[in-house]
């Protein structure tokens, strides 16, 4: 048996969900006069439990609004659980909302410096890395244009670029393949594979069930912050198949 | 506290990577970009140099210089506190979708604001030195006020960039503080206009002292009221850690709120 370098146990996510805009001071002055709760409760996470091993290519699928994102965002430790707990072995980069955040004034470069930053690279490691981004993304003579001349397709290139280049322990990739044109997605496929190799542990969001079939080896399905099945791939996906008559 | 502080140097590359897509945003890449930065404060200096000259006359000798040494300081906790409050919200893509202390945002725009307003010292300086003053011993006071406006900015901006995601009215309130701040400071008048009974109000207040000092050192060539600025500095290491014990307390759903 592997080393385990994702562990979730017990794991509730309780969210807050406001029927009105943001709050403001005002209304929070009404509030307390009035006596709050113009939010809802949602459990987005109900009692998840499962854990990953080394070199583990997993498979997290479900209808839209099922928790998926929410559950990685919790493993990358930007969201914190209601209750239970997540035990993390390893370097983890969560790759969520590929391709957004980008400054569009800015270059390729440029964005790749920033963007790099904040997935923790130092200036000296996103510099020897700019050869293997522009290798990898084809975007060559491109990156030193500034990304509002990008079609979205080559925004995300640039970041799923940056992102395969990261190198650490624990991916968590969210619908990242949906963009790109056919050769790119059959390149991250492979590069995907590659990195499973290395003893990477992956965690796969995607609407796609050949992606999931072809990159995992396990799945999980998610279903109102649920788990309503967990085991080999092609079981997981036949079931959630059945389940919603596809 | 020291662990918090920890995490953030850890992230410095960010930091820095954040301080120069700020300094890039600022000055577009061109050098025209400073005197832009500038233009803001040296518009309020000749409105308020017309009007108190001309029109009013306030019996400040060299009013327009006296404005420039008190305008530079206060045009740096505006500029830094009205651009932070925002700039959590603005990087939402980065705060949702990766983990890293939030507090770094902030952090960045003040640093950038402050190496503005660094700069905007150096021009003072050339104009001062122009002016036939000469390079004075009490211009070493200038770093300590230096660190007691930058902290203090700083722990207001932290503060206030973290309640905006939480209270969305925030930037507007502040606004209006701000401008009732501005004449209750002596920026466009000195604190000894103001009557000896209600003196002691000013001098609670860090940023009235602390503009009050660059005056008094920069223009009448005096030492600053050290009493009065050794309670500044105790004011704003108080502020300085409520303000970030705060942001400590509500970081863990500023992702969610976004």
């Amino acid at each position: 048996m592997d080393r385990i370098t994702v562990r979730v146990e017990n794991l509730n996510k309780r969210f807050r969900v406001f029927h009105e805009p943001p709050l403001t001071f005002q209304k929070a002055l009404y509030n307390l006069l009035r006596g709050p709760k113009n939010w809802k409760q949602l459990w987005a996470l109900r009692d998840i439990n499962f854990s990953l091993t080394k070199s583990e290519s997993v498979g997290l699928i479900g209808p839209n609004a099922s928790g998926k994102t929410t559950l990685l965002r919790i493993i990358a430790s930007i969201y914190t659980p209601t209750s239970g707990r997540v035990y993390v072995d390893g370097k983890i980069a969560a790759f969520l909302e590929l391709g957004y955040g980008f400054h569009m004034e800015f270059t390729g470069i440029e964005n790749l410096y920033l963007y790099g930053a904040v997935f923790g690279l130092s200036r000296c490691q996103i510099k020897e890395k700019i050869p293997l981004v522009r290798e990898f993304s084809g975007l060559n003579d491109f990156l030193d244009v500034p990304l509002r001349q990008y079609s979205i397709g080559m925004r995300m290139r640039l970041a799923f670029a940056l992102a395969m280049n990261i190198n650490p322990d624990i991916l968590l990739i969210d619908e990242a393949l949906a963009v790109g044109d056919l050769s790119f997605k059959e390149k991250c496929i492979r590069k995907i594979n590659e990195l499973k190799k290395e003893g990477k542990t992956l965690l796969l969001v995607s609407q796609y069930m050949d992606e999931i079939e072809r990159l995992c080896d396990r799945a999980i399905l998610l279903d109102k912050g649920e788990i309503m099945a967990m085991g080999s791939a092609k079981d997981v996906i036949s079931e959630y198949k059945r389940r919603y008559k596809i | 506290m020291i662990k918090a502080i920890k995490t953030i140097f850890e992230y410095r590359q960010l930091i820095f990577a954040l301080m120069v897509r700020g300094f890039k945003e600022k000055y577009k890449n061109s050098f025209l970009g400073i005197f832009w930065s500038l233009l803001n404060p040296l518009l309020n200096v000749l409105i308020f140099a017309f009007i108190f000259t001309v029109i009013i006359k306030i019996g400040i000798k060299n009013y327009p210089l006296y404005l420039l040494c008190t305008i530079f300081p206060w045009n740096f906790f505006h500029t830094a506190l009205t651009n932070s409050v925002v700039s959590i919200l603005e990087d939402v893509y980065f705060v949702k979708n990766t983990s890293f202390p939030n507090e770094a945002i902030p952090l960045a725009v003040v640093i950038v604001n402050f190496i503005n307003f660094l700069i905007d010292l150096l021009i003072l300086f050339c104009i001062l030195l122009l002016l036939g003053k000469s390079i004075n011993a009490l211009w070493l006071y200038v770093p300590f006020l230096l660190i007691i406006e930058f902290f203090l900015v700083l722990g207001l901006s932290v503060l206030s960039a973290g309640l905006y995601v939480i209270f969305r009215d925030l930037n507007f309130i502040l606004n209006l503080i701000l401008r009732l701040f501005f004449y209750f400071i002596p920026v466009i008048y000195t604190i000894e206009f103001v009557p000896r009974n209600l003196r002691f109000i000013y001098q609670l207040n860090p940023l009235a002292v602390i503009i009050d000092g660059f005056a008094k050192v920069l223009f009448y060539g005096v030492a600053p009221d050290l009493k009065w600025t050794i309670f500044a500095f105790l004011e704003v290491i108080v502020i300085f850690l409520i303000s970030f014990k705060i942001f400590q307390r509500i970081k863990k759903i500023i992702p969610e709120r976004l």
